[in-house]
């Protein structure tokens, strides 16, 4: 990240709600997609909220010291990645998210996409942190490797080396139906390299 | 050819992993539930008042010293200025959380075309932030519900315990619902008398959240005296609107308010009017967690029958 030199930083200048509205449009327009990274990370949307809510709040701080050539939004997703992992560590949120059986009022739709996403999240939940993180960077987020590698402070095989177990993990809970195998081939291959060597 | 790296991006990687897709459709299929309404600002907006009203305070530190050494040459006292009521009403549920005490909440009204009313009694332990609640209603009679660890175990009654299809001979405790409705993409607000019931403090933390807090005036009740503040929150399709009354020791007695949902999509349309009194405050009584042999869990859903709607979704 670079500071805020002699030029090129963000104007102070228009305000909606009380708050700068560059940010506020950023907001509005990046944090929906980084909402939804977060319930990955963090397996359900009460805490996913909390870390988003917490990194726009740091973001805030610095947005006003941040060049404009930086990239928010990959600035926000590493604020995300560090303060769950801080979070994590903490183990002040270690519950699981424990779920939840729909009211019955709600429509069916609803309860079926809840509980496809449930599963799915309860099953990314079990997965060691590190794991998770390089299988939601890479398969949602769509970075690559290197990108990934990066922002956990890895090398790109130990992201290869994660993708591979988190994949054939997420198999094991959730059986071939839904993780077919054959996805993630050639992190499986490189993840095999490298368990064998 | 050149073999694409896959280290390069998500566009090399569907070259050498087309497996890779079922990975990215599951993660999407496993964010598609979000919340309808969701404030991801708050912390922003909160943060960013609080800076408001520091910076001229510390700016005042100054000024406060001058002014402290006026007072102390002339012998006078400058009286400190009121918080605001939307601090005061902020204090008050933070206080209210530090002791135990006893509640009751009354609710009646109209939800999906249906016309409610419950009895609800228990009480606030604040070593887990728990709560047991005793819900009566005319149709169902007594329900025991524990709050705690954002779970919510419901006991099963007598007459039905260990006699449900399914459901084990031993269970007593079934786990269920939510801290969160929103997880099955009901409003926030929607589930405000819930949250009411199940957890009161979030009832509280939530009306604090108010934007509109304003002194309505003096207020009295059973052996104590205080202030009420009137709130409103609003979402797309709820609204909510009440009360907030605070004794004399700073705790919130009792909380009172009307929630109109225009949500008939999830079928909570309605109108409830909901009044929460707090008593009985610095009682300890410990609300624990059923036994788990008790606790009867739901079975996760059929994956077969999962991969085919996820198949469904994406086809």
């Amino acid at each position: 990240m670079r500071w805020r030199s002699t030029e090129g930083h963000r104007a102070e200048g228009r305000q909606t709600e009380g708050l700068d509205t560059e940010f506020v449009a950023f907001a509005r327009r990046r944090g929906p997609h980084h909402l939804r990274t977060a319930v990955l990370l963090t397996g359900d949307w009460h805490t996913a909220e909390d870390l988003v809510q917490t990194c726009l709040a740091k973001l805030y701080r610095v947005w006003h010291r941040l060049d404009t050539d930086v990239d928010p939004d990959g600035y926000l997703r590493r604020m995300l990645v560090n303060t769950q992992r801080s979070w994590w560590r903490a183990r002040w949120r270690q519950e699981a998210p424990v779920e939840v059986v729909p009211d019955r009022a709600i429509e069916a739709d609803g309860q079926e996409r809840h509980a496809l996403a449930d599963t799915v999240r309860r099953a990314l939940a079990a997965l060691p942190a590190r794991q998770r993180a390089v299988l939601v960077l890479r398969y949602f987020e769509d970075l690559p490797e290197a990108q990934v590698a990066d922002l956990l402070g890895c090398s790109v095989g130990t992201v290869k080396t994660h993708t591979s177990r988190g994949i054939r993990r997420l198999r094991e809970l959730l059986g071939d139906e839904l993780v077919p195998a054959g996805s993630g081939r050639v992190n499986d291959l490189a993840g095999q390299r490298r368990d064998s060597g | 050819m050149r073999r694409p790296d896959p280290t390069n991006g998500p566009a090399a990687d569907e070259a050498t992993d087309p497996g890779g897709r079922a990975i990215r459709t599951l993660l999407a299929a496993a964010s598609e539930d979000q919340p309808p309404t969701t404030d991801l600002l708050g912390k922003v907006r909160h943060r960013a008042r609080r800076r408001r009203t520091l910076v001229p305070s510390l700016a005042a530190v100054g000024v406060a010293g001058v002014l402290a050494a006026v007072a102390v040459a002339t012998s006078t006292v400058t009286a400190p200025q009121p918080a605001s009521a939307q601090e005061r009403v902020a204090a008050a549920v933070t206080r209210t959380a530090e002791d135990g005490y006893r509640i009751r909440a009354a609710m009646s009204g109209t939800k999906g075309g249906r016309h409610e009313t419950s009895l609800t009694q228990g009480v606030y332990d604040p070593a887990g932030r728990a709560v047991r609640m005793v819900v009566v209603t005319p149709d169902k009679g007594h329900v025991t519900i524990h709050h705690l660890d954002g779970r919510v175990y419901v006991q099963l009654p007598a007459e039905t315990a260990g006699r449900q299809p399914g459901v084990p001979e031993g269970a007593r405790w079934f786990l269920r619902i939510t801290r969160d409705p929103n997880d099955a993409g009901v409003s926030h607000l929607a589930d405000f008398g819930r949250r009411a019931l199940l957890s009161p403090q979030e009832a509280l933390e939530l009306a604090q959240s108010a934007t509109d807090v304003r002194e309505v005036g003096p207020v009295s009740g059973d052996g104590w005296t205080g202030t009420r503040f009137a709130f409103t929150l609003t979402d797309r399709q709820l609204r909510v609107t009440g009360s907030v009354d605070v004794d004399g020791d700073g705790r919130v007695r009792r909380l009172e308010f009307t929630s109109t949902s225009t949500d008939t999509a999830h079928g909570v349309a309605g109108t409830l009017h909901w009044v929460l009194t707090f008593w009985d405050f610095g009682i300890r009584e410990r609300v624990t967690l059923p036994p788990d042999s008790q606790v009867y869990r739901d079975p996760p859903p059929d994956r077969k029958e999962l991969a085919e709607r996820l198949r469904n979704r994406h086809r």
